[in-house]
């Protein structure tokens, strides 16, 4: 399962532009937790450890040693630093009738890997991306359903009618209409102002590759509406 | 080009930031029943202020007051300890939360919950077990409880494991005193051994 994957093991040849990558402000790190306290410098060492070939070697048995002693904090205060957003996400991207199932997923995904993550350092990422897999299966299960689409009321459910104005119901629909990655894109960089390097750990891409899906989100969004 | 984006952060605010009000209670108990949850957590309010109760599938591992130290700082000591897989689930402390509340009634003398031993190991192990069976209204010194423990001459280390107590109250580390009569100290102050001591009668 790719969310039991922690942030280290991102699929394909390491480009150097990862390592460039410059580590991402904590922007709401969970309070107190270790991921706050601790260096940028894990970053590169984590890096380091998932890289190959000799001229890394002297560096992983450091690095080794600083993940092993990698301290998580207690899941509650993941959850209560990141709920609000998560389930934001969730109601965006999933839609209202979903939210609560993508939410919860989501939650029950990231306690079952959590305790195999290797590092700490941008745990809302690794979260985001949980999600998003959680969102993409919230779609496909609505698409599995026998009933046609306009059956399925949007909701006037709290979640819906918090959601309000009509105009903002076509926003979200809209949204979701775009290809999961774009979706993920736009949401974390126009709702949070993730930055690009936290979305491309995200989006399991390069930083370039973010401002993309961003760029090409928020473009096919723009088409939407002058349609 | 900047209105879409406004327009997705103005509509971004109203969207609704809390989940359905048992969707918590939900979630713990959907990991409880995944073997995801392996430690539930309860803040629980006590005469002594309020008190963190923690529990493992196995049982009690942590009570800690939280004058001293914040809520935060004792559940990071459990999931270093014990596992990050920590959450709030207080229905999960539905036994302890009323047999705590009964015996700070005056209801209850004995605690009938299952404890987790598994964190604690060797003479700290022995001798907190030794502590757990004095009863309500009893005395024990420093020196009673070394031996017990199987060494008479570690007065100290006993006094250690006994002020690094993970489960103050429920393990009467209070009923510990030392030889002569005096109280010794308490991991909550001694106002707290004083006041769980005069509850049990041992002191006037």
């Amino acid at each position: 399962m790719d969310e039991c994957a922690g942030l280290e093991s991102r699929k394909g040849p390491r480009g150097p532009s990862w390592v460039r990558i410059p580590p991402p402000p904590l922007t709401s790190p969970p309070r107190g937790s270790e991921a706050a306290r601790r260096s940028p410098a894990i970053t590169l060492d984590g890096t380091a450890i998932s890289s190959s070939g000799p001229e890394r070697r002297s560096h992983t048995t450091a690095a080794a040693r600083v993940l092993l002693t990698v301290k998580l904090p207690p899941f509650q205060v993941l959850l209560d630093a990141h709920r609000a957003d998560v389930y934001r996400f969730c109601v965006a991207a999933a839609g209202p009738v979903e939210a609560d199932d993508c939410f919860q997923e989501t939650w029950i995904a990231a306690m079952r890997a959590y305790p195999r993550l290797r590092r700490a350092d941008n745990l809302r990422a690794w979260l985001f991306r949980i999600a998003q897999n959680k969102a993409v299966d919230a779609h496909r299960a609505r698409a599995r359903r026998p009933l046609p689409v306009e059956s399925v009321p949007e909701r006037p459910a709290p979640a819906a009618a918090a959601s309000g104005i009509d105009g903002e119901a076509e926003l979200w629909t809209k949204l979701r209409g775009l290809p999961p990655k774009q979706r993920t894109a736009v949401f974390c960089r126009t709702l949070l102002g993730m930055p690009y390097a936290e979305l491309a750990l995200v989006l399991e891409s390069s930083e370039e590759a973010a401002r993309r899906s961003v760029h090409e989100g928020l473009k096919r969004l723009r088409e939407e509406y002058r349609r | 080009m900047n209105d879409l984006e406004r327009m997705l952060r103005e509509a971004g605010m109203r969207l609704p930031a809390e989940p359905p009000p048992e969707s918590g209670h939900r979630l713990a108990e959907r990991a409880s029943a995944e073997g995801l949850l392996d430690v539930a957590y309860a803040l629980v309010d006590s005469p002594l202020g309020p008190l963190i109760v923690a529990a493992t599938p196995r049982g009690l591992v942590r009570v800690a007051y939280t004058e001293h130290r914040s809520p935060d700082d004792v559940l990071e000591d459990v999931a270093g300890r014990v596992s990050p897989r920590v959450l709030e689930a207080p229905a999960r402390l539905d036994g302890a939360r009323r047999e705590l509340e009964e015996y700070f009634d005056g209801r209850r003398t004995d605690f009938d919950l299952a404890i987790d031993w598994s964190v604690l190991r060797g003479f700290s192990r022995r001798v907190l077990r030794e502590t757990a069976a004095i009863e309500f209204g009893e005395l024990r010194t420093y020196a009673d409880v070394a031996a017990s423990a199987g060494s008479p001459r570690a007065v100290r280390a006993a006094g250690n494991a006994l002020g690094a107590n993970p489960m103050p109250v429920v393990v009467p580390c209070h009923r510990v005193v030392r030889t002569g009569g005096a109280l010794g100290g308490y991991t909550g102050g001694i106002e707290r051994k004083q006041f769980l001591l005069r509850l049990e009668g041992s002191l006037q």
